[in-house]
């Protein structure tokens, strides 16, 4: 009779897994952006961030530059260039805002973040050695917590580097590995939750962490009891990309195969998927971005451009 | 007199350096690779591969699973290079291609593209004529050339003609590489 129920139960969790209904939607609004390397035009874009002002900032990974626009979409400039100077970039992925106000940049190929003001002004970076080489293998994103803490998610070292506000390592949290908390599978993205815990896009798991900053595993969203397993239900993943929260903290998943973002709550409950339909069809999400109006700006890579989804009223 | 040996010096300077070249240059390589399947495995790859020794530039077509090299000029086509970076960031190499310019030469029973001047060459065939008995596992020695081909290469060859030759490369352990033509022509 018990191996019944818990048979029962296993294929209701499985059945659930498969449903894509939820509460909120959202429609498509506008898309900014085709391929290019004009102004407002993009080549691999991968990250997205919002200034306290409403400015987008978005990494243009094949150019290798920043390119900033208005709330409205508008272009307004862009910097950065093929190199390994200050102010050059080499395939720059998530990008993210600090409390102080400056654009934190994962430079996938230099090895290294570097930091922005909001018109692109260099300020420094974090990750190089003192003599040679870097803590990273492939950065893929970094924030930084109320206190200064850097957090970077190392993609080949599969952990998250820790920094302190002058930018001097740390330690490293998580370790390479699948299915168990803790365990991090080439991770592409980290942020910090409104109640200062951490938020990490476990790409190749599948599936979203949420840590201490000292990198205990709280939660994980994916799957089947956050174990990972890829699929196309309901809060499952294939591939999670890139994450955003919004101001009272729901959670944003670029969900990246299965082309649509996920909206959870703060417990991890999928509220939300977005997705489009025709002209404003997502193709291979990386990042997302939430406006304090709760509009998404959601990079669609596949598509080389930006596009934004407003809820429906 | 004087005249003479400079004039003779300048005809022969010239004619060296119009000579068609002693190896193959590779203009393009294009690797098949699988599993490309985000940018962060993408540019995982242009990683590895862009401190291999010769590499020019890079490029990758996510959606068909292709990397583009260009190599410098006298660059090493170095497989095993390309092998070793594909399989460190974690993907397969399904092909390689390659577009080369050079010149033919007679090897053993055939013909053979000469890529440098440790004498690498690929050993070139013509995998329709080899139909059911062509696997990636054959000996190069026993790969075979259509008449029309080795006609043509038979000629290329003896007026030490330049061409250009395009074709997937098959490789053998231990065994020089074979090219299976797919492009060749004439050049000038």
């Amino acid at each position: 009779m018990r191996k019944r129920f818990i048979l029962a139960g296993f294929i209701l969790a499985v059945i659930a897994g498969c449903s894509t209904k939820t509460g909120q939607s959202y429609h498509f609004v506008k898309a900014i952006g085709q391929k290019g390397s004009g102004p407002a035009e993009f080549r691999e874009p991968i990250g997205m961030a919002i200034d306290r002002e409403g400015f987008l900032y978005v990494s243009d990974a094949g150019n290798h530059r920043i390119q900033k626009f208005s709330k409205n979409g508008g272009f307004i400039k862009a910097w950065g260039k093929k190199g390994s100077a200050k102010g050059e970039l080499n395939r720059p992925m998530h990008v993210n805002f600090a409390p102080d106000g400056n654009l934190y940049v994962a430079e996938y190929l230099n090895d290294r973040v570097q930091v922005f003001d909001r018109v692109g002004n260099f300020i420094r970076f974090i990750g190089l050695k003192p003599n040679e080489g870097s803590y990273f293998d492939a950065p893929g994103g970094a924030a930084v917590d109320s206190k200064g803490f850097v957090y970077v998610a190392d993609f080949y070292h599969h952990k998250i580097q820790k920094f302190d506000p002058a930018g001097e390592f740390l330690t490293s949290l998580g370790k390479p590995g699948r299915i168990w908390p803790g365990n991090l599978h080439y991770p592409t993205d980290v942020e910090i939750s409104i109640d200062g815990t951490l938020l990490v896009a476990d790409a190749y798991n599948n599936r979203i962490q949420k840590m201490t900053p000292d990198g205990i595993s709280l939660a994980r969203w994916g799957g089947l009891l956050g174990l990972g397993i890829p699929g196309t239900g309901k809060g499952y993943f294939k591939v999670a990309t890139g994450i955003a929260q919004d101001d009272g903290g729901d959670i944003y998943v670029a969900d990246f195969d299965n082309h649509r973002v996920q909206k959870l709550s703060p417990k991890g409950d999928v509220t939300a998927i977005l997705k489009g339909q025709g002209s404003g069809a997502l193709k291979y999400p990386t990042d997302v971005a939430v406006d304090h109006e709760g509009n998404v700006w959601i990079v669609d890579f596949g598509n080389n451009r930006i596009v934004l989804y407003a809820k429906d009223k | 007199m004087n005249r003479i040996v400079w004039l003779t010096l300048i005809v022969s300077l010239v004619s060296v350096m119009s000579a068609a070249p002693l190896y193959a240059e590779i203009e393009e390589v294009i690797l098949g690779v699988d599993g490309l399947a985000c940018p962060f495995c993408a540019y995982g790859l242009e990683k590895k591969m862009t401190p291999i020794k010769g590499m020019k530039s890079y490029d990758v077509d996510m959606g068909e699973g292709k990397v583009y090299l260009e190599l410098k000029e006298n660059a090493k086509l170095d497989l095993e290079a390309f092998r070793k970076a594909v399989k460190e960031a974690g993907f397969t190499l399904r092909d390689v291609y390659v577009r080369a310019k050079g010149t033919i030469e007679k090897s053993g029973g055939g013909y053979a593209l000469v890529l440098g001047p440790n004498q690498e060459r690929l050993l070139l065939f013509d995998k329709e004529a080899m139909g059911k008995e062509y696997h990636q596992g054959n000996n190069p020695e026993n790969l075979v050339l259509s008449k029309e081909r080795a006609g043509q290469l038979e000629e290329y060859e003896r007026n030490k003609k330049e061409v250009r030759i395009e074709g997937s490369v098959h490789e053998h352990q231990g065994l020089p590489a074979g090219l299976a033509v797919e492009k060749l022509e004439a050049l000038g």
